[in-house]
C-alpha cells in the first residue's frame, strides 16, 4: 500500500527495541527523538547505533534527568554528560521537563510535580537558566502529568509554566496527553490550559497514550505512554494546530513497545491533520 | 501555610522509599488520599528501577524467576536508590543485596557471584573508555627490544577487558543458559575467565586456566615480566592467542 509522505514535522521517539530497524530500514521520517540519558555512556552499543542513524535522521535530545525542579543545584556531572552528547550528536531541539527528580544524593527516576509556588518558580528558573548558560543554548520545557496537588500551591501549572517561559527565555512542549491525563486527575478545562500558554513560545508537541487506573474510590489516569493516542488528545492537537500552526510533533511510546510499523501509523495519523491544516503549504519530506 | 522546597523534597524522597506516609508531603487530598496518590509515585519508582535492573541482570532473573527476581529487585531500589540520572550505570552491588536473602541464598547460593559476573558486562563498558599510557608500544614492536631489557618488559591488556572467578561454574552456567541446555552442569567447580565486549558490541566470556589468570593478574597490576614467576611466564603464548594484550612498556627500573 502506497501512503503519502509523512510531513517533516512528525517524529517518533526512538527506543531500544526499535534501534536496528532505524539502522536498517530506514523509514521515511525527518527526525527521532532519544532520552538523552539512554546515550550518556560513549563507547555503548546504543550510542555507536545513534551515532549511525544520526547520519539519516535529525534528532531531538529528550531529558528525563536533569531534575530542573530540585532545590539543589544542578548536577554538574549530568550537565556535562549532556554537553558532550549534544556536540556529538548535533540535535536541533533539547529539552527536559518541569519536574523534579532528585533529592538527597537520591535519584527517582521519575518527573516528580512541583509545588506551584514563587520558590518552586525561583528554584526552577535558577535552574533552567544554569543549563541554558551551560550548553549555550535554549531548552524546551515540557509539562508534565501529575497524580497529586499540592496544599500550598498558590498558581495554577499554566500560569508557572508560562512564567518559567518569561523569567528564562525557554522554550515549550507541549504534552497534549499530559494535559489531558492532568485535566482529568485535578478537575481542570484542557482548553483553559491551553489558553494559559504563549503559543509563539511553544516549538514541539508531544502525543502519546495513557491508562485507567480503577481505585475504590474512582478513576485516575497514569501516563503510560503505553497506548496509541485517544480520540481525545486527537482532538486537543488537531484543534491546537488549526489555531497557532504546525509545530514539531512526536509520537511517544515507551511501554509495552509495539511494532515500529503501529508507531509509525501513529505518526502517519499525526502527518494527515498537519497536511489538512496547511493545505497551501505542504511541506513534506 | 507555606511549606519549603527542601521540606517538600525531602519529605517526598522518604515517601518514596516508604520511609514515611503521604500525609507528611502536604499533598491536597479529595476522594483520593494522599497516601494513595503517592503510592502511585512510589509504584512508578520501583518498576522503573526493577526495570534498570532485570536489563542489567538478565541472567540472575532468569535463575530465580520474575516473582523471587522482582522482590530482590525492589529491596535493593529502595535500599540503595539510583543516585544519578544517568540511570544506564545503575545497579552496582546487586549481590549485598542479594545476600540479605537467606532463603534465595540457600536455594541458589551463586546468585551473588553471578550478579557480580554480569556486573562485569556493563564493566566492559566504562572501560573502554581509558586510555592506554603515551609509551605505550604495539607487539609489533618486540622484536626491537634489546634482550637486556626483557625483565623490564611490561604488557598492558586490551583496556574493554574485565577478569573475574568464581568458586562456581558460572562462564558455563551463563552459557547453558542461554543455549537452553542445563543437564550435567556441575555448578560447584570453580571458574576463572575474563569478559570482553567485541567491536561489534557482542560480548564474549572466556575460561583460562589458573595460572593464565594469575599471568592475566600480574599484567593488570603492572608487574614486569623480571617479576613474574617463570611457569606462569610459560603462559604468554596462550593469552596473546586469546588477543588480550594490547602491547608493552619498558618499566624504568
Amino acid at each position: 500500500m502506497n501512503h503519502p509522505p509523512i510531513h517533516d514535522k512528525v517524529g517518533v521517539g526512538l527506543r531500544t527495541p526499535h534501534l536496528d530497524y532505524f539502522s536498517q530500514s530506514q523509514p521515511k521520517l525527518t527526525w527521532l527523538e532519544i532520552h538523552s540519558e539512554n546515550y550518556f555512556q560513549a563507547e555503548s552499543v546504543s550510542r555507536r547505533q545513534l551515532e549511525a542513524i544520526r547520519n539519516d535522521y535529525q534528532i531531538s535530545c529528550h531529558g528525563i534527568g536533569l531534575s530542573l525542579g530540585s532545590v539543589e543545584p544542578v548536577n554538574q556531572l549530568h550537565l556535562s554528560q549532556l554537553k558532550q552528547l549534544i556536540d556529538d550528536i548535533d540535535p536541533f531541539l533539547a529539552s527536559d521537563h518541569l519536574s523534579w527528580s532528585q533529592t538527597g544524593g537520591h535519584y527517582f527516576n521519575d518527573l516528580l510535580p512541583l509545588p506551584y509556588t514563587e520558590e518552586a518558580l525561583e528554584v526552577f528558573c535558577r535552574n533552567v537558566i544554569t543549563v541554558q548558560d551551560y550548553l549555550h543554548r535554549p531548552l524546551l520545557i515540557e509539562n508534565p502529568s501529575s497524580y497529586l496537588k499540592y496544599e500550598h500551591s498558590t498558581i495554577s501549572e499554566w500560569e508557572f509554566l508560562a512564567e518559567v517561559q518569561r523569567r528564562t527565555d525557554c522554550r515549550l512542549l507541549l504534552d497534549f496527553n499530559n494535559i489531558h491525563v492532568s485535566a482529568f486527575n485535578h478537575g481542570f478545562d484542557a482548553a483553559h490550559y491551553l489558553a494559559g500558554i504563549p503559543a509563539d513560545k511553544v516549538d514541539e508537541i508531544h502525543l502519546a497514550g495513557f491508562t485507567i487506573k480503577q481505585l475504590e474510590q474512582g478513576e485516575i489516569w497514569i501516563d503510560t505512554h503505553s497506548k496509541p493516542v485517544s480520540e481525545e488528545v486527537w482532538q486537543l492537537f488537531q484543534a491546537w494546530t488549526l489555531q497557532h500552526g504546525a509545530r514539531h510533533t512526536l509520537i511517544e511510546w515507551d511501554l509495552d513497545i509495539p511494532e515500529p510499523k503501529v508507531l509509525i501509523d501513529e505518526a502517519r495519523k499525526a502527518s494527515q491533520i498537519l497536511l489538512d491544516i496547511e493545505p497551501s503549504a505542504r511541506k513534506v519530506s | 501555610m507555606t511549606y519549603s522546597l527542601a521540606e517538600i523534597q525531602h519529605q517526598f524522597g522518604q515517601a518514596l522509599r516508604y520511609q514515611n506516609q503521604g500525609e507528611r508531603c502536604h499533598i491536597a487530598s479529595d476522594h483520593f488520599s494522599s497516601e494513595q496518590r503517592i503510592q502511585i509515585y512510589r509504584n512508578n519508582f520501583v518498576i522503573s528501577v526493577i526495570d534498570v535492573l532485570k536489563a542489567t541482570y538478565p541472567l540472575c532473573e532468569a535463575l530465580v524467576g520474575d516473582s523471587c527476581f522482582e522482590q530482590l529487585a525492589r529491596q535493593h531500589a529502595l535500599s540503595f536508590p539510583p543516585t544519578s540520572g544517568d540511570i544506564t550505570t545503575y545497579g552496582k552491588g546487586f549481590e549485598q543485596t542479594i545476600i540479605q536473602f537467606p532463603s534465595v541464598l540457600e536455594a541458589a547460593p551463586y546468585l551473588p557471584d553471578m550478579a557480580k559476573f554480569e556486573w562485569c558486562f556493563d564493566a566492559t563498558h566504562a572501560q573502554r573508555q581509558s586510555t592506554l599510557p603515551a609509551s605505550f608500544q604495539p607487539l609489533t614492536a618486540l622484536p626491537n627490544v634489546e634482550e637486556s631489557q626483557h625483565s623490564q618488559l611490561v604488557f598492558l591488556l586490551k583496556t574493554h577487558i574485565v577478569m573475574f572467578q568464581s568458586d562456581f561454574a558460572l562462564f558455563t552456567l551463563r552459557q547453558a543458559i542461554q543455549s537452553g541446555q542445563l543437564d550435567g552442569l556441575d555448578i560447584h567447580r570453580p571458574e576463572s575467565g575474563f569478559v570482553r565486549h567485541l567491536e561489534d558490541g557482542s560480548l564474549e566470556t572466556q575460561i583460562v586456566s589458573a595460572p593464565c589468570y594469575a599471568l592475566l593478574d600480574c599484567f593488570i597490576q603492572h608487574s614486569p615480566l623480571g617479576a613474574i614467576a617463570p611457569d606462569l611466564l610459560a603462559h604468554l603464548n596462550t593469552l596473546i592467542e586469546l588477543d588480550v594484550i594490547a602491547g608493552f612498556s619498558i618499566h624504568e627500573s
